[in-house]
C-alpha cells in the first residue's frame, strides 16, 4: 500500500508530465525574450501582436474555424439522427449500424486520410475542402453518437410515446418532443465534434492538398523554418480555444446530466 | 352504430416464444369504467399497449368505436394514455403539457385556451396553467396527466396503473377523484391495475387476467362472491381455499371432503364425485356460532392466533382433524374476544362456500 503522501505525490508527477509542456508554451507566448529561456526575463503580448498581424496565421484560423463549424454541424445532424435511429428503432443489421457509426475512433486515422485520398482521386477533387471536411464529419460522428445515445438513453421513450398517444406524428414527435429535451446532449456534441475537428492535423495534413491550410498545419510548416515566440502565441490562442470549448461541453453535459434526474 | 367502444376478438401477441396474451376477447359498453385485474406479468400491460397502438397484436382484432385498428398508429386512434410514469414534458409548461394535443389538431388558440381552462377546473387545479410541471407534487402531476389524455376527448381513456407511485391517503383520494371525474364526462376507462382494492372500488366491470387469458369479467360483487376459478378467488380479497375431493352430489347439495373434513356447500354443473375441487370460503363469512342445521357447516375449533386489526379481529384456528381457517370478526361492540387455545363453535351457511371443481393450474 502506498501512503496517501505518495499517492498525491504520484499524482502530480503524473499531471506535470501531461501538463508540463502546455504551461511551457503558455509561459513561452508571454516571454519578453525571443528564445525561449527560463526563467522569462519579461513579460509580453507582443508575440500575440505578431501573430495577429501574420495575414497567413489570421487566415489559418479563419480556415480551421470554417471547416470545424461545416464539419462539426454536419456530425451533429448526422449523429444525431443516426443515435435517434439506433436507440429507438429496431431494424436489420442495427448492431452493424451502430459498429460502423463507432468505427472512426478505432481505425487509425491514416486508414481513413489514404480511404479519403482514393475516394478524392475517384470524385476528381484532388484533395482539398470537401475531402477535409468530409475527413472531419467522419472522426466527429462517433463522438456526437455516443454523447446524444446516452441523453436518448436517460430520457427514456415514455414522454416520446406519450406525444404520439396525444396525436404526433413520428416527425413531430421528434421535433416537438425528442429533439428539444435531447438539446443539451445535441449541443454537447456539436462542441465535442468542433474541438476535435479544430485541432485535427494527421487526416487534414494529408489529405488537405496545398490549398488549404489550417492552423495546426501552419503552426507545423511554420516550426519548420523558425522556433518564433509568435508560434508559441498562436498555439496558446488553439489551447485556449479549445480549453475554453471543453468547458462549455462539460456544462452542456452537466446540464443533460441534471434535466434527466 | 355498435354499442361497444372497445372490442378484442381473438387477440393474441407473442414475443419470441412467449404469448404475453392468449386469445382473449372482450366488448366493453360505452362509458364503462373497465378494469383489467391482474399479477405483474400476466399481459395487461401489453394488453393495454395494444388497444392503445404500441404494439400489435400478433393475432385477433381490434375495434373502437366500430372501426377496425388493428394496425393503426398510436396517433391514428381515438384513444389516450395515462402513462404509469406519467411522462409529462418537462420542457413545457402546465398549460402547454395539456395543449400538446390539441395545437396538434391546430385548434384556435381561443379554442385551446378554453378547453385547457375547462380541463384544469376539471381536475381541481384551476389557474396552474403557467407553472412548471417541476413545481407540481406528485398528485398535482397525476391530474395533469389526466387533463392532458382527457382534453383531446377520447373514445376510451386508458390508465396504466396511474396510482401506484401515490402514497395511500392520496391514492383513495385520486381513487375517488377518477370516478367523479369519469362519471361527469361519461368517457370510456381502460383501467390496468395489479390492486384488487383499486379495481373493486372504480370499477363497474373488472376483468381478472392470469397467465395472458381473462379468468373471469363481471362486476365486483360477482366477482368477489362467485369467483369461477380457484386463481380468482385466491387473488381477489382474502380467502379460505380448502382443496379436497367430491364424496357426494345430492341435487343442490355437495359435499367435499378436506382433509377428512366433509365440507358442504352448493353444488355447481359440470362437478362429478371423485373429482378434486377446492371450496372457497371467505374469512367473514364465517361466525361464532353452534347452528347446527343440514344447511350449514358447523365445526368445533381451537383458536391458534387473534390478531387485532382496529375494526375487526382476524382468528387463525384448526379444526379437531388438524384442517386450518381463518375468521374475520367484527369489532361491533365491547364483547369480549377470543383468547388463544379457546375451544369455540364455528358455522357458516352451505351456499356461502364456493364449489370450484378441476384442479389449480
Amino acid at each position: 500500500m502506498l501512503g496517501r503522501v505518495t499517492q498525491k505525490t504520484w499524482s502530480m508527477l503524473v499531471y506535470l508530465f501531461l501538463f508540463a509542456p502546455i504551461l511551457a508554451v503558455t509561459l513561452m507566448s508571454f516571454n519578453a525574450s525571443r528564445f525561449s529561456k527560463y526563467p522569462p526575463t519579461g513579460y509580453t503580448l507582443d508575440w500575440y501582436v505578431d501573430a495577429f498581424e501574420d495575414p497567413a496565421i489570421v487566415q489559418a484560423i479563419l480556415t480551421s474555424a470554417f471547416i470545424a463549424i461545416v464539419a462539426a454541424s454536419l456530425a451533429t445532424i448526422i449523429g444525431t439522427l443516426a443515435a435517434v435511429a439506433i436507440s429507438r428503432y429496431s431494424f436489420r443489421l442495427h448492431e452493424f449500424f451502430r459498429a460502423t457509426f463507432m468505427a472512426p475512433l478505432i481505425i487509425p486515422e491514416v486508414v481513413i486520410a489514404v480511404a479519403l485520398l482514393a475516394l478524392s482521386a475517384n470524385l476528381n477533387l484532388q484533395g482539398g475542402l470537401p475531402i477535409v471536411i468530409a475527413g472531419h464529419v467522419l472522426i466527429g460522428l462517433p463522438f456526437v453518437l455516443t454523447v446524444v445515445s446516452a441523453r436518448l438513453h436517460g430520457l427514456g421513450v415514455d414522454v416520446e410515446e406519450a406525444a404520439m398517444d396525444l396525436g404526433a406524428n413520428e416527425v413531430q414527435t421528434f421535433f416537438k418532443v425528442t429533439l428539444p429535451l435531447a438539446m443539451p446532449g445535441v449541443i454537447a456534441g456539436l462542441v465535442l465534434a468542433f474541438t476535435i475537428s479544430f485541432d485535427n492535423f494527421l487526416v487534414t495534413y494529408m489529405t488537405a492538398g496545398s490549398g488549404t491550410v489550417t492552423i495546426p498545419i501552419k503552426i507545423y510548416s511554420m516550426l519548420r523554418f523558425e522556433v518564433s515566440p509568435k508560434i508559441h502565441a498562436a498555439s496558446t490562442i488553439v489551447i485556449a480555444l479549445t480549453v475554453a470549448l471543453m468547458l462549455l461541453y462539460q456544462f452542456f453535459s452537466r446540464e443533460s446530466e441534471e434535466k434527466t434526474h | 352504430m355498435t354499442k361497444f367502444d372497445v372490442e378484442l376478438d381473438n387477440v393474441s401477441k407473442r414475443f419470441g416464444e412467449f404469448t404475453a396474451v392468449d386469445n382473449v376477447n372482450f366488448k366493453i359498453n360505452k362509458g364503462e369504467f373497465f378494469s383489467l385485474l391482474g399479477p405483474s406479468g400476466c399481459g395487461k400491460t401489453t394488453l393495454m399497449r395494444m388497444i392503445s397502438g404500441f404494439e400489435a397484436p400478433s393475432e385477433g382484432t381490434i375495434r373502437i368505436s366500430g372501426k377496425d385498428v388493428t394496425h393503426d398508429r398510436p396517433y391514428e386512434r381515438p384513444t389516450n394514455l395515462v402513462f404509469q410514469h406519467l411522462a409529462l414534458f418537462p420542457h413545457l409548461t402546465i398549460a402547454e403539457n395539456i395543449a400538446f394535443g390539441l395545437r396538434l389538431k391546430k385548434l384556435s388558440n381561443g379554442e385551446i385556451d378554453r378547453r385547457v381552462d375547462e380541463m384544469l377546473e376539471l381536475v381541481r387545479l384551476p389557474g396552474l396553467g403557467n407553472r412548471k410541471i417541476s413545481q407540481l407534487s406528485g398528485g398535482q402531476k397525476q391530474r395533469i396527466a389526466i387533463a392532458r389524455a382527457l382534453v383531446n376527448r377520447p373514445a376510451v381513456l386508458l390508465l396504466d396503473e396511474p396510482l401506484a407511485a401515490l402514497d395511500l391517503k392520496l391514492r383513495e383520494q385520486m381513487q375517488l377523484e377518477l370516478k367523479r371525474i369519469q362519471s361527469e364526462i361519461g368517457t370510456t376507462f381502460i383501467y390496468v391495475t395489479h390492486d384488487q382494492s383499486e379495481a373493486i372500488t372504480m370499477s363497474d366491470v373488472i376483468a381478472v387476467v392470469n397467465k395472458g387469458k381473462i379468468e373471469q369479467m363481471a362486476d365486483a360483487t360477482t366477482i368477489y362472491e362467485k369467483p369461477q376459478s380457484a386463481f380468482v378467488a385466491n387473488f381477489i380479497g382474502e380467502t379460505n381455499l380448502l382443496e379436497g375431493e367430491i364424496a357426494s352430489i345430492n341435487g343442490d347439495a355437495t359435499v367435499v371432503v378436506v382433509e377428512g373434513v366433509p365440507i358442504k356447500v352448493k353444488s355447481v354443473a359440470g362437478a362429478h364425485v371423485g373429482q378434486k375441487a377446492h371450496v372457497s370460503v371467505r374469512p367473514e363469512k364465517i361466525i361464532f356460532d353452534a347452528i347446527d342445521a343440514d344447511s350449514c357447516n358447523h365445526f368445533e375449533a381451537v383458536i391458534d392466533n387473534a390478531i387485532y386489526m382496529g375494526n375487526y379481529t382476524h382468528y387463525q384456528m384448526h379444526l379437531g382433524q388438524g384442517l386450518k381457517l381463518g375468521i374475520d370478526v367484527q369489532n361491533a361492540t365491547h364483547c369480549e374476544r377470543k383468547s388463544i387455545g379457546e375451544s369455540v363453535h364455528i358455522a357458516w351457511s352451505a351456499d356461502l362456500g364456493v364449489l370450484l371443481p378441476g384442479e389449480v393450474q
